[in-house]
């Protein structure tokens, strides 16, 4: 029988370990290194998106909807655990996927009971042409759907909260400032980290290195989620000074979203054969390919204590590994 | 009673803020970020409920939606009852 939304049990809750690294930081000539390990929170593979299941399924909930629709990439990982999340709560789910249909994500989707709509040549406007027309036929069908959003407040409120968690994982005093280092796709995780940087961490620094779009347009993006969660003026003192914390970096994008790259594949083998962690090609391993390369070449100081955020994808790279890393 | 792009503008800096001062009336609102694609479906929504109008799945293109002053021209001609 089907749980009910609002008693779902999410396994491995929050806090996520927070896991030294001296041996990659070794290799890469840092001087401190931690990893932030969220892939081991959460269900359905995990990840930092689990951060906002609780919240959201009680919103969900309170919707009335049996029906979930959402749109990913090919290696989505808000659609594989919302898939889950409608599997495990007795909802009927839909994604709307810009990739082919054996992309990993849409199998994903479909292994947990998702009907999975596969457009590879979609657009931002013809995927809304298929949602909206998917959801006037649920609604004719007499169906309660309900479009879940990459990005709401209360995801960016869960994020935030996940550097006071960090904040209060007693790392060992030292002068040196704090630079966390993660990947961003919507933006939002980004966004919701800058909050939480505001809260619990003033002294530290984000830097987001985006998976797939150009710099100046993730950093428009995360500033519109900033803007919208706080009701702060974009071009206040208290948002410029949130802004102000934030590097963008578009460098390990290669040829897109979900493109392997040489750069990303020597990354994640690094980070395997020094720490035994597992990243993957299209956000984590591009965010350490950033990071390598930024130690190499000087544009991140050495010396600064940096945490990596891993915020998931594990289950991908199993998919990854089909094939031959890129760096072979 | 507000002009057409005066209640463009209103909706897209209090659902989509990215800036204090207005965005360039031809800039592109999906590639610099400003919506993304759910966000099509609330402007979407909005311009029937605001307007009065029935947009179809075929209006919904960049040549129509994608700058502000593409919206405000694609809400004149719907509301005269255009194509």
């Amino acid at each position: 029988m089907a749980a009910d939304l609002v008693a779902m049990d999410f396994g491995c809750l929050p806090p996520s370990p927070l896991q030294p690294a001296a041996r990659l930081a070794a290799s890469l000539g840092i001087a401190e290194l931690w990893i932030k390990r969220d892939d081991l929170i959460g269900f359905a593979g995990g990840g930092t998106k689990c951060r906002k299941l609780a919240g959201l399924a009680d919103r969900l909930r309170t919707t009335g909807a049996d029906t979930f629709l959402l749109s990913g990439g090919g290696m989505s990982n808000q659609v594989r655990i919302i898939a889950a999340l409608a599997a495990v709560g007795g909802r009927a789910c839909e994604v709307f996927i810009d990739a082919a249909a054996d992309a990993p994500a849409a199998r994903f989707g479909r292994f947990f009971g998702a009907q999975v709509h596969a457009l590879p040549d979609a657009t931002h406007w013809t995927l809304n042409s298929a949602i909206r027309a998917r959801l006037r036929e649920l609604a004719a069908a007499g169906k309660r759907a309900v479009v879940i959003p990459a990005a709401s407040h209360e995801d960016l409120a869960a994020y935030a909260q996940a550097i006071g968690e960090l904040a209060a994982q007693g790392l060992p005093a030292s002068p040196r400032r704090t630079l966390v280092v993660t990947a961003a796709g919507s933006g939002a995780t980004s966004a919701g980290f800058l909050l939480g940087l505001d809260r619990h961490l003033p002294q530290g620094r984000l830097l987001a290195v985006s998976a797939d779009r150009r710099g100046s347009e993730l950093r428009t993006i995360i500033t519109r989620l900033l803007a919208s969660a706080t009701g702060l003026a974009p071009e206040g003192e208290d948002m410029q000074r949130m802004l102000a914390r934030l590097d963008v970096d578009d460098r390990a994008i290669g040829g897109g979203y979900g493109t392997r790259t040489a750069e990303a594949d020597a990354a994640i083998a690094l980070a395997a054969r020094t720490e035994g962690l597992l990243t993957e090609p299209v956000y984590t391993g591009k965010a350490l390919a950033a990071l390598c390369a930024m130690s190499r070449d000087g544009s991140i100081d050495r010396d600064e204590r940096i945490v990596f955020w891993h915020t998931g994808g594990v289950p991908y790279l199993a998919c990854a590994l089909a094939q031959p890393l890129l760096s072979d | 009673m507000e002009s057409i792009e005066a209640r463009v503008r209103t909706f897209v800096r209090e659902n989509f803020p990215v800036s204090s001062s207005d965005v360039p009336s031809d800039q592109s609102l999906l590639e610099s970020g400003i919506i993304d694609s759910i966000g099509v479906l609330t402007l979407v929504t909005w311009i029937e409920q605001e307007f009065d109008i029935v947009v179809a799945d075929e209006d919904v293109v960049p040549e129509n939606l994608d700058s502000i002053e593409r919206i405000v021209r694609f809400i004149e001609r719907k509301a005269a009852g255009g194509q």
